[in-house]
């Protein structure tokens, strides 16, 4: 099979006894998609009346830290949205089996019973009771308030890289904090008429950053799109501001950013509907369009304060501003809006940031 | 739209903005930070054995990291802290990891093969191994794990309810929780009950000699045969290891040996040879060894698991060089587990797994030949 497995399965006609998810864990957004409640959905629309599904979302451990605790009970609140029975199993991964109907931990006894010959599913080297008194205590310990993974929200890539951290106890300053106050410190130094600038740049390179996670979504093979966002968005920036339209000069720039934080609005309001479209050639199109608009609006931004103030110094000074918001956005929304408040809530904070830049920006010289 | 009508400054509100975010940021952070001022005096279980009090603070003399510790220090073991001048252990009746193994699986095949061992632990290790596999209690203070509490004699009891013939001091490190295990298998010993020490052997002499006292079994993980690979992948010295393993050959304990094949770390057969020929040669020939398989874990992930043919070939040169009782573990269907009579080279007792398939020697002593097989059979 070479196909997306997410689209394989979506697309898969018939009905399968047994779904075997064997990927390592949740490690990046790309694998978080095999762990989702929208995944688990699929896989249950093709199990068949008895079918049974599996997956292993990290290690299985004598001892669940509070970090694996939070990564497990995440994938395990989303197949309990999907399945009425799910039961984890410690072995040398923590497994989950879920299915429509009681599942048996019994296995030793299965496999006998059913004259199953193996070496490993045996007495030999598993405890049938100690396997289900393990699955028990692993029960007790998942926590039921954790939010589901889902795909615009993938909250278990994000407890997987706190597990990673756990590892090394003596850091667990927040790395990423740090980093963004770093990147959000050139602030102090862009000038008022450069604000706009930088919080427009800023929010372009966050929707860049959510267009990309998205495209993991739709379509899921992203490594040969990818080169197709990124040129969407920058042929977006070289048609707004080096293109001379008599259209576009009739609006005026205030105008313009309201159009553009109107746009991230509605963009978000719709996220979760575009998600679910299944087409390649439509979702490509979308993807395309939701990046050329807002760069088209970032690049008309940038030529318009550069034709205002005129000069060497002051076009370096605004590049500047729209570079350093673009750094900041970039950090923002990866490493903190998207793993906290999931990717629709960060289309919102967008045109928050393009908010700012309307009111400590755009000057009252400027209609 | 202009500030005409704003009192705010962009300045102002980017300022309160971060202060307020960083505000919000630290409240999860506090945790992070010890607020020593509001410790719970109960973690501080019992007084520490093998403490000396010296001109730089207190120092813990159980394992050759020798921490010396001034008042409200832990140390390196995560297990030891000193309150009011004094070194107290954390780790007393607080195990964090309970469960009933097959005592093959510490693994010990020469110590009552077939018999269940009621095993234990605490939070704490005096290393720092990148390949742990129980790096989520090794690394981190009984004091931070979920734990249960079961004092010395509720242990003994929990072990005759389940049937099991010892106990076993094992996941972690029972050196870091020594007192705990002193006094547990003190009174283990008087219901008859066989302790069982399962340890990276990292303890000093005095400590070891007290503790051989009241232990009837050790498997020993001889993790490393090169000084510098031993610092760089546990962070402690190959030397005490080797002095605990003569210690304990002489005590009269059961000794096993354990030694886990890492692919890039102690897989290099030279170095292997030499582990072999010093145990032949420092009398251990009559010492089980078990080579066990590497599954990526903790900090060694990007590596892959060994290769069978490592072990195989490990195998060969502990046998060439004259060692009696060599294992192969940690890879189903594919171990060499069976005991085999050195001297008849008949098998004497068949595994499968961590199954006892069949057990025939009588009187610890081949049924064939009559040649004595080392161990404690029951």
């Amino acid at each position: 099979m070479s196909d997306d497995a997410f689209r394989y399965i979506k697309n898969y006609k018939d009905s399968a006894d047994a779904i075997i998810l064997l990927l390592p864990p949740p490690t990046t957004l790309l694998l978080n998609r095999y762990y989702t409640s929208e995944f688990f959905s699929e896989v249950r629309k093709k199990l068949s009346k008895n079918g049974v599904f599996m997956c292993s979302p990290g290690p299985g451990e004598n001892y669940l830290n509070k970090e694996a605790i939070n990564l497990y009970s995440s994938i395990y609140n989303s197949l309990t949205s999907n399945f009425r029975n799910v039961k984890p199993v410690t072995g040398e991964k923590l497994y989950f089996i879920a299915s429509g109907n009681p599942v048996s931990l019994f296995f030793c006894h299965l496999a006998e019973k059913n004259n199953i010959n193996n070496i490993y599913v045996s007495r030999d080297y598993l405890d049938d009771e100690l396997i289900n008194k393990k699955s028990e205590e692993v029960m007790s310990l998942l926590d039921r308030g954790i939010h589901q993974n889902k795909s615009a929200y993938p909250v278990a890539s994000f407890h997987f890289q706190r597990y990673q951290f756990s590892k090394n106890i003596g850091e667990k300053i927040p790395a990423i904090v740090l980093m963004i106050i770093i990147f959000a410190l050139p602030v102090f130094r862009v000038k008022k008429r450069n604000f706009l600038m930088y919080c427009s740049a800023s929010a372009l390179a966050g929707l860049e950053i959510i267009i990309l996670l998205s495209l993991q979504i739709m379509i899921g093979n992203m490594y040969q799109l990818t080169g197709l966002v990124i040129a969407g968005f920058m042929a977006g920036l070289a048609v707004g501001s080096g293109i001379k339209s008599a259209f576009l000069d009739t609006i005026s720039l205030r105008n313009k950013v309201i159009l553009q934080v109107l746009f991230y609005i509605a963009f978000g309001m719709i996220y979760n509907s575009l998600a679910d479209i299944k087409s390649l050639v439509p979702a490509l199109a979308v993807i395309l369009i939701a990046g050329f608009l807002p760069a088209l609006i970032t690049g008309r931004i940038f030529r318009e304060l550069t034709l205002q103030t005129g000069g060497i110094d002051k076009s370096s000074s605004v590049y500047s501003a729209d570079l350093s918001g673009s750094a900041l956005g970039f950090i923002f929304i990866s490493g903190i809006a998207v793993p906290v408040f999931g990717i629709q809530v960060s289309v919102f904070l967008l045109a928050i940031q393009v908010c700012a830049g309307i009111i400590f920006g755009v000057s009252k010289n400027t209609n | 739209m202009n500030n005409q009508g704003c009192d705010l400054s962009k300045r102002d509100f980017l300022k309160k903005s971060l202060a307020l975010s960083a505000g919000l940021i630290c409240l999860p952070c506090r945790s992070v930070f010890p607020a020593s001022h509001m410790e719970d005096s109960g973690i501080y279980k019992r007084i520490a054995m093998f403490q000396e009090e010296t001109a730089r603070g207190i120092m813990c003399r159980i394992c050759p990291n020798e921490c010396v510790l001034k008042e409200g220090e832990l140390s390196k073991c995560n297990n030891r802290k000193v309150h009011d001048s004094k070194l107290y252990t954390l780790a007393f009746g607080n195990p964090c990891s309970v469960n009933v193994d097959p005592v093959e699986k510490k693994p010990l095949y020469h110590f009552l093969p077939g018999s269940k061992a009621f095993s234990i632990a605490t939070a704490g290790c005096n290393l720092v191994c990148l390949n742990c596999q129980n790096w989520t209690i090794s690394q981190i203070s009984p004091d931070k794990t979920r734990n249960i509490e079961l004092m010395p004699q509720q242990v003994v009891s929990e072990c005759i309810r389940n049937n099991a013939a010892s106990i076993a001091y094992t996941y972690t490190e029972p050196v870091t929780f020594y007192e705990y295990v002193f006094e547990t298998a003190t009174l283990a010993r008087d219901a008859g009950i066989k302790n069982i020490f399962k340890s990276n052997g990292y303890i000093n002499r005095d400590p070891l000699k007290k503790i051989c006292g009241v232990i009837d079994a050790a498997n020993i993980d001889l993790k490393a045969f090169s000084e510098s690979t031993y610092l760089k992948l546990t962070g402690g010295k190959l030397q005490p290891v080797l002095d605990s393993l003569k210690q304990i050959n002489d005590s009269g304990v059961w000794l096993e040996i354990t030694n886990l094949v890492v692919p890039d770390w102690t897989d290099n057969m030279d170095d292997i040879a030499a582990m072999c020929k010093w145990l032949s040669t420092n009398g251990f020939k009559n010492t089980p060894l078990h080579f066990s398989r590497f599954y990526p874990l903790h900090k060694l992930e990007q590596l892959p698991p060994t290769p069978v043919e490592i072990l195989n070939n490990a195998y060969k040169i502990a046998t060439d060089e004259g060692l009696r009782y060599v294992y192969t573990g940690n890879m189903p269907g594919n171990e060499i587990s069976d005991t085999i009579c050195p001297k008849c080279k008949a098998t004497v007792i068949e595994r499968q797994g961590f199954r006892v398939v069949t057990n025939s020697l009588t009187d610890g002593k081949c049924s064939k030949c009559g040649g004595h097989i080392e161990g404690i059979w029951n």
